[in-house]
């Protein structure tokens, strides 16, 4: 009666060792640190990796790891994962960490007078814009854009970016319907992530947090994305055309923001960038506050934008399935 | 060759026996492998051993026998949909004891879809969870002295401790 075969014991899982033991409870500490990096900690949001960094020292080292954040950023916002822009990243102070921990909360602006004369406009001779546009959560459109800010052209121009290339068009899961409310239902699912990233300062910015949409309701093939913080505007416009089908295709995009000539736009977004981030739930907190105290004047139009924000806001992050999940396990045998 | 043979009979690491079909056993390359190079004809007394305990093992096979005819020949939408169905019932085992156990069985068996459902299942334990509610569902130990604690409570101050 022989026992001849055993399947190997792939070298990884020195884990099945533990399993001869008899049945010892399972921590996650017994499984290889890769499954719980690459496997786990990948699928997590921000918040539960804190958590899970406070749990113990090893989970802790291994929610540090450059890797998970790297990963996070990606994930949460798909135009960073571009090599350009992934290169600027790298050389944040502590990588995607802080790159993630810039962009993923709320700025609050340093509040001196524009053109107050501590800012030095030559600071950020480039800008790089990372643009996301997302329906129902899940990416639609992702874009990098580079800037130099230091021509006349940009410095005496009022501030305004493309998004897409002339007479590009990008196609999206978006139906067109002729019913106004599903079509407004569907618009409402539109969300748009607008960072700046100073790679000399090595810094970054996400000026669409909070941001709400306001749409012309004629055609209602434009949408447009606007956030006011500090007193300071921006705005994200999306165009929309309808083609065969009823598939709705992006085929402009516009980001604008405060300032009556670029000089003005550098001014506030060095102050964006240099100034404090608050998280979510700081910056609601504030918000309510400020609101109840200038409930009377104009009340009901910040009651309405704060339901706007606190519905645009909810800070999901798309995990998207880890297809190279599958091809690692299929080559570590 | 064994196409004659509809079951096969493997052994856990804990020496019990267990019965699994052909097309069951398939989901997993190293078995799948080992059907081709064993001989498991009704004379053949091999009983090849899986390092993968009981308690863990029955989970596995249960998972492939559920699997193996959607695997095997392609299903409709309605069935890959209470498929899903199934997979979350599955995993709503005490996943305290039996969830690590099974994830590094289907890395150990190379099965991705139990491995992927494993890791999720991890992954949404986790979350919206206190450190304290984590440690307690992963039985993890808090090797953090209190200076430490403190500067994790500093580091984190959206994170809920309690």
């Amino acid at each position: 009666m022989s026992r001849a075969t055993t399947i190997a014991s792939p070298k990884t899982a020195k884990e099945t060792a533990m399993d001869k033991g008899g049945f010892a409870t399972a921590s996650i500490s017994t499984l290889h640190p890769d499954i719980i990096q690459t496997h786990i900690l990948s699928r997590l949001d921000c918040s539960t990796l804190a958590s899970a960094a406070a749990t113990c020292s090893q989970l802790n080292a291994l929610v540090y790891q450059e890797d998970v954040w790297a990963n996070l950023c990606r994930s949460t916002w798909p135009s960073t994962g571009s090599p350009g822009v992934h290169r600027v990243i790298q050389s944040f102070p502590n990588g995607s960490r802080s790159f993630f921990s810039d962009s993923y909360t709320i700025p609050r602006a340093i509040t001196t007078t524009p053109g107050n004369s501590h800012m030095n406009l030559e600071r950020t001779p480039q800008l790089i814009f990372a643009i996301d546009l997302y329906y129902r959560e899940q990416p639609i459109l992702s874009r990098v854009v580079e800037t130099e800010t230091v021509s006349e052209g940009f410095r005496r121009k009022p501030f305004r970016v493309d998004i897409l290339e002339p007479k590009e068009a990008v196609s999206t899961p978006m139906k067109y319907t002729w019913d106004e409310t599903a079509r407004l239902a569907m618009v409402q699912q539109l969300r748009m992530s607008w960072i700046v990233i100073d790679a000399g300062g090595q810094r970054a910015v996400n000026l669409m947090n909070q941001s709400q949409i306001v749409f012309t309701r004629l055609t209602e093939l434009e949408v447009r994305f606007q956030c006011k913080a500090e007193g300071a505007w921006r705005s994200g416009r999306v165009r929309f055309v309808v083609v065969e089908r009823g598939e709705m295709q992006v085929s402009g995009g516009i980001l604008e923001m405060e300032g009556k000539n670029g000089r003005e736009s550098l001014v506030i977004l060095q102050r964006a960038l240099e100034g404090k981030r608050e998280t979510k739930n700081q910056w609601s907190k504030r918000y309510q506050r400020e609101l109840k105290r200038s409930e009377g004047r104009e009340g009901w139009l910040d009651v309405v934008r704060g339901w706007c924000d606190d519905f645009l806001w909810a800070p999901h992050i798309i995990i998207f399935s880890l297809s190279f999940v599958t091809s690692m396990l299929c080559t570590s045998k | 060759m064994s196409s004659s043979v509809e079951a096969i009979t493997v052994l856990s690491s804990d020496g019990d026996e267990f019965k699994i079909t052909v097309s069951a056993a398939k989901l997993s390359k190293p078995l799948n492998w080992m059907l081709e190079d064993v001989c498991f004809s009704d004379d053949c007394d091999e009983v090849p051993t899986i390092e993968v305990n009981s308690k863990t093992l029955v989970k596995v096979i249960e998972y492939c026998e559920k699997h193996a005819p959607r695997a095997n020949s392609g299903a409709s939408d309605s069935d890959a949909e209470e498929l899903k169905k199934w997979d979350i019932e599955f995993m709503k085992m005490d996943v305290k004891d039996i969830l690590f156990h099974i994830l590094m069985a289907a890395n150990y068996l190379h099965m991705e879809g139990l491995y992927d459902l494993a890791c999720q299942t991890a992954a949404d334990l986790m979350k919206g969870m206190t450190v304290s509610q984590i440690r307690k569902i992963f039985h993890i130990k808090n090797d953090f002295s209190s200076e430490e604690q403190e500067q994790l409570r500093r580091q984190h101050p959206g994170c809920s401790f309690d």
